[in-house]
């Protein structure tokens, strides 16, 4: 038997300095990106810098009568009642969602991670609320929570009062109203990044864990599960992220009612900035609410590389 | 997020935009191109934009269709940036982004007060698009508001319909009894809920002081000290409840959107829904073989004091950095004419603002003719509020109200709060 071997390629690690020419390998000169960045800057940074900006004064978002205010937008957003129970609304429809929403996710993946011979279709059907659009999607789920509809006539049937429950019409269960609508549209999207990351699990420490007798449900939380890190933290991210942001549905079900029980801050700012024309408190509002995504984005980032 | 998002979208229209107008036409000359925007379901507005090209040879009416619900943002933020159509559907008062005296109180709208129209449209028309003593918009038509119902279904029932107040909870608790909801009402849906409180409202002013909307607009009566408008608006929610008690709404109705409710009715589950007659072609479209009718709310028990709310239909108004001021000008004068204000009215299902000797009323509205020609009406108080908040409240506490999360009191006091707020 011969064995042969081969030695990789020194790796060279001197850093190089930029090549005239476009030689292969060269580094791409820092101008190349000049043009990009300007434009970058043009349409994003400029204005969002502008929008931070008026945060900060008393705006109407008509004309040019702009006085600035210091924080007093920001005294008002936490001395009223309705930024606080909006703020309220938000956490409570982001930690719903992300939580059950990936669960389901997870459970959909593991089980479409099988042979089972109807997998493609019940894929592209689990998927297929993702691309709907939300407003429709609200609108739909309107004709299915709407009192002496499906969902009451079940409930009823379930041995709740006559009529069966109110969801949408009803404080008390709006809101799970609305994370049951957000749940639905996007745990097809949440199997999806799981199930893209139990195929990259290999095959080969599956099977030698099955060959050291470890079950289904061992080899799933020693060997998949850990391995699953990576689609855990996009999901949970953009979960959280939608969630934070939660705008369509509400508008397209609610509007925030009945009374304020599912106002929530996206649903505020705009109520704020574009029906009250408090353009200002509206934008104060929209930075607490990047304030907060990128916070808690940041935070669990760090929290799953640590754990790495 | 989103709402930096969009704000940031909007601040980087405002960043980018230049230039104005959309002409290069002489200032003197009814010539070249202007353009309207408008929201979606003006048909009319075709017609006419055809009708004065051909009137004026050389000209050219673009229409820029928005759907109602980016139509505010759109053309503000295009205002913003000196890039707005000539032309402009807004709303009258000042309880919106783009109401007439928002946009003027800004400086944004050409002053229309010397137009030929002015005098016909009537102080309370020409009042909402005032600000400063100055007219700014042409209103075109106006939409009744009120129980627009299946007569067929109403002589089935062996029911009348109700005169008074006290003839109004009969007439709900007869129908109720056999098993149809008499007034159905989605509640689900921000304005809708508010209506019959308002309708309620009116005819409890109105029938009061004849000039409370003048007396407001002059600031003889202010919203936030206004006896006979804390008075009104307390006997009106208390009416509502009273209303909702004898089964006049159907259960649940929070629960209900306004599409939803307008479908109880053409499903014949309901003998009527309030609303805008705008809307109530909605309502015979879903089912075309019922035939219909309209009446008004009463909120007292002398039907004399009965006052026809009406909603302002769409007004237009030109944009004072219009490139083409005169063509701008010369399309309103043309909308202005009696014979564009039928058609108006007749495609938005509702009525010109004031009853001519010849106005007719279509089918479906003749109900409430008798009202309308002796000009017992009044417009929304929406339409003179100072502010769109107060309406977001109000529409807030009646559906606590109706959920028996607050009471009459707290109710009220949270609106007046709004408009001292303001």
């Amino acid at each position: 038997m011969v064995i042969t071997t081969e030695t990789p390629p020194r790796s060279d690690t001197r850093p190089r300095k930029a090549v005239r020419g476009g030689a292969a390998g060269a580094r791409i000169p820092f101008w190349f990106a000049v043009p990009c960045l300007l434009i970058f800057a043009g349409v994003v940074a400029y204005p969002t810098l502008q929008g931070m900006y008026y945060a900060f004064t008393d705006w109407t978002g008509l004309g040019s009568d702009i006085h600035f205010n210091g924080i007093d937008n920001f005294v008002k957003l936490f001395s009223s009642p309705e930024a606080p129970e909006a703020l309220g609304h938000t956490l409570l429809i982001a930690a719903s969602v992300t939580i059950i929403q990936n669960l389901l996710g997870l459970l959909l993946a593991i089980g479409l991670h099988s042979k089972i011979k109807s997998r493609n279709v019940l894929r592209t059907l689990l998927f297929a609320p993702v691309v709907m659009t939300p407003v429709i999607v609200g609108y739909v789920w309107q004709f299915i929570f709407v009192p002496g509809g499906p969902f009451a006539s079940l409930t009823e049937s379930l041995g709740a009062p006559v009529g069966g429950l109110n969801v949408l019409g009803d404080p008390a269960f709006a809101i799970w109203g609305i994370i049951t609508i957000v749940i639905w549209q996007h745990a097809g999207y949440s199997m999806v990044i799981f199930l893209a990351g139990m195929q990259n699990v290999p095959d080969e420490l599956l099977e030698a864990s099955a060959l050291d007798g470890a079950n289904a449900v061992q080899r799933f939380f020693w060997i998949t599960w850990p391995l699953l890190r990576t689609p855990t933290l996009i999901n949970v991210t953009l979960s959280l992220i939608s969630s934070m942001k939660l705008f369509d549905q509400v508008m397209a079900t609610t509007q925030g009612g009945p009374g304020n029980a599912t106002q929530t801050l996206s649903t505020l700012l705009f109520s704020e900035a574009f029906l009250y024309n408090n353009y200002g408190y509206g934008i104060s509002l929209g930075l607490i609410v990047f304030i907060l995504i990128a916070v808690i984005s940041f935070g669990q980032m760090r929290l799953f590389r640590e754990r790495d | 997020m989103v709402g930096a998002v969009v704000l940031t979208a909007a601040t980087a229209l405002t960043a980018c935009g230049s230039g104005s107008g959309s002409s290069s036409a002489s200032k003197d000359a009814i010539t070249g191109t202007i353009r309207v925007s408008a929201q979606t379901d003006q048909p009319y507005l075709q017609d006419a934009a055809n009708q004065f090209e051909k009137l004026h040879p050389g000209t050219k009416v673009q229409l820029v269709e928005s759907p109602s619900n980016t139509y505010q943002t759109t053309i503000r933020a295009q205002l913003d940036a000196k890039h707005a159509p000539d032309v402009m559907f807004v709303w009258g008062g000042a309880g919106n982004a783009m109401a007439t005296q928002q946009l003027a109180k800004a400086g944004m709208l050409a002053d229309l007060s010397d137009r030929p129209w002015v005098k016909n449209m009537g102080d309370t028309a020409n009042g909402l698009v005032s600000y400063d003593n100055k007219v700014y918009a042409l209103n075109t038509y106006a939409n009744p508001t009120g129980v627009f119902y299946n007569t067929d279904m109403l002589s089935k029932l062996g029911v009348s319909i109700p005169k008074t107040f006290t003839e109004l909870l009969s007439f709900c608790k007869d129908v109720s009894s056999k098993g149809i909801v008499p007034i159905a009402m989605g509640n689900q849906t921000g304005y809708l809920n508010t209506e019959v409180p308002l309708e309620l409202v009116n005819t409890l002013i109105y029938s009061k002081n004849k000039n409370f909307a003048a007396d407001m607009a002059s600031g003889k009566e202010k919203w936030t000290t206004s006896d006979l408008w804390k008075s009104s608006l307390t006997k009106a929610h208390e009416l509502y409840l009273q209303m909702n008690d004898a089964k006049c709404f159907q259960a649940n109705s929070t629960g209900y959107s306004d599409q939803q409710a307008r479908q109880l009715v053409a499903q014949e589950k309901a003998l009527g829904v309030n609303i805008i007659s705008a809307a109530a072609q909605g309502v015979q479209q879903a089912n075309p073989k019922i035939k219909y009718d309209m009446f008004e709310i009463p909120a007292t028990d002398n039907p004399d004091d009965t006052i026809l709310t009406m909603n302002t239909g769409a007004s237009y108004a030109v944009n004072k950095d219009s490139t083409n001021l005169k063509t701008a000008i010369a399309f309103i004068d043309f909308m202005g004419e009696d014979k564009q204000l039928t058609a108006a009215s007749n495609a938005a299902f509702g009525v010109p603002y004031k009853a001519g000797p010849n106005t007719t009323v279509m089918d479906g509205l003749k109900g409430i003719e008798p009202l309308y020609k002796a000009d017992k009406t009044a417009l929304w108080a929406t339409n003179f509020w100072p502010n769109a908040e107060v309406k977001q409240v109000m529409i807030a506490q009646d559906q606590n109200l109706i959920l028996g999360k607050t009471n009459v009191t707290d109710a009220v006091n949270a609106i007046q709060k709004a408009f001292a707020g303001s």
